[in-house]
């Protein structure tokens, strides 16, 4: 399990200095948060391109609320509370919660293993995943990317969902039951 | 007769470290599967990234920043300082010269006496021309606002918000 941890504030003068107009240090914040946002965009939505055009727009209204920032919390939590809530919106434009038509995620790394075989059956063993994890819905996309991929502790994900830990931790038991029982039935198929 | 306890049930006791349904578990076949197939698909699940954002990531960020208006509490602390920058000039102005203060205060005195003048002038001026123009001026006057009004409201009208094409 994740533990919580006290964490430096490595984005504090980066946040300081882009708050006074330096554009340089508000792209190496960009640089440090682009992947979870961006990635959290992918899971989300289930398409590259909508995906890369709304983690832009959550970097961009972070930059027009960087007043309004609390420096004391984490900054990649904040950007990723704002991308949240733009995917839930296009999610909520589309007018349906699943997707269907999901864009193959080429780019997720391979596991440390050390042979090619090793690899190979673990790129594979990652797309029956991946496969899987995209019939889910998006709630409990989202709670997965979090908790595994992003690697975030429950207090984290129920900070950027406004809900209490232990709801997450109730929520993420259901997702991955549904992902146990999915990737049984591809198995048995 | 099945005695397994709900799986919500026997996750919340694993979450917890110990409970009934977890001592049931150690010895159910059925319930050490499940458990031991969630282990499994959690180590599966840790080993999973996020994918990378397409190249020209960044810059495509940066040039819709550069084009976003400036926050305005920023402009507003800009201002301020400006503000406050210049009056401190001034004051260290009056103050290190000899006798500056004192003309100082004539200046602003003669100032205020010159002005108070002027608007009187000025209202003695307008009854008239009011009185044979009143519409046009008027006119102009709204005219005038509501032009300046719009091309500020241009001004400041973000495209950036806007021109996120979010559907597909």
């Amino acid at each position: 399990m994740l533990t919580d941890e006290a964490q430096p504030l490595p984005w504090k003068a980066d946040v300081l200095a882009a708050r006074r107009g330096d554009r340089g240090a508000f792209e190496a914040l960009v640089r440090s948060v682009q992947r979870p946002v961006y990635g959290l965009c992918v899971r989300l939505l289930a398409n590259e391109a909508e995906a890369s055009e709304v983690a832009q727009e959550a970097f961009l209204r972070a930059y027009q609320n960087l007043d309004k920032y609390d420096e004391g919390r984490p900054f990649d939590l904040w950007v990723i509370a704002i991308t949240r809530n733009l995917c839930l919106d296009v999610l909520r434009r589309r007018g349906r919660a699943a997707t269907d038509d999901v864009d193959e995620m080429h780019d997720t790394l391979p596991s440390p293993d050390h042979s090619a075989l090793d690899r190979a059956i673990a790129r594979e063993e990652q797309r029956t995943l991946e496969g899987a994890l995209a019939t889910l819905s998006v709630d409990d996309r989202e709670v997965i990317a979090l908790y595994y991929v992003q690697k975030r502790t429950t207090k984290q994900i129920a900070e950027v969902m406004g809900c209490a830990p232990g709801t997450i931790m109730a929520r993420l038991f259901r997702a991955r039951e549904k992902l146990r029982k999915q990737m049984k039935q591809e198995e048995q198929s | 007769m099945n005695t397994c306890p709900e799986l919500e049930v026997l996750f919340a006791d694993l979450a917890q470290g110990s409970g009934p349904a977890l001592d049931h578990a150690q010895g159910c076949e059925v319930c050490s599967a499940v458990l031991a197939e969630h282990a499994s698909l959690e180590q599966e699940l840790f080993r999973l990234s996020d994918p990378l954002p397409p190249s020209g990531f960044v810059p495509s960020v940066m040039a819709k920043v550069a084009i976003a208006p400036v926050p305005v509490r920023r402009e507003l602390w800009t201002g301020l300082t400006v503000l406050t920058a210049a009056v401190g000039a001034l004051v260290i102005g009056i103050v290190s010269r000899p006798g500056a203060a004192a003309h100082f205060g004539v200046s602003v005195a003669t100032a205020a006496r010159t002005s108070m003048a002027l608007v009187d002038g000025l209202g003695h001026a307008v009854g008239p021309v009011w009185h044979f123009a009143g519409l046009p001026i008027t006119t102009a006057v709204f005219v005038t606002l509501m032009l300046s009004l719009f091309g500020l409201k241009k001004l400041a009208g973000a495209p950036a918000l806007a021109s996120l094409k979010v559907t597909p």
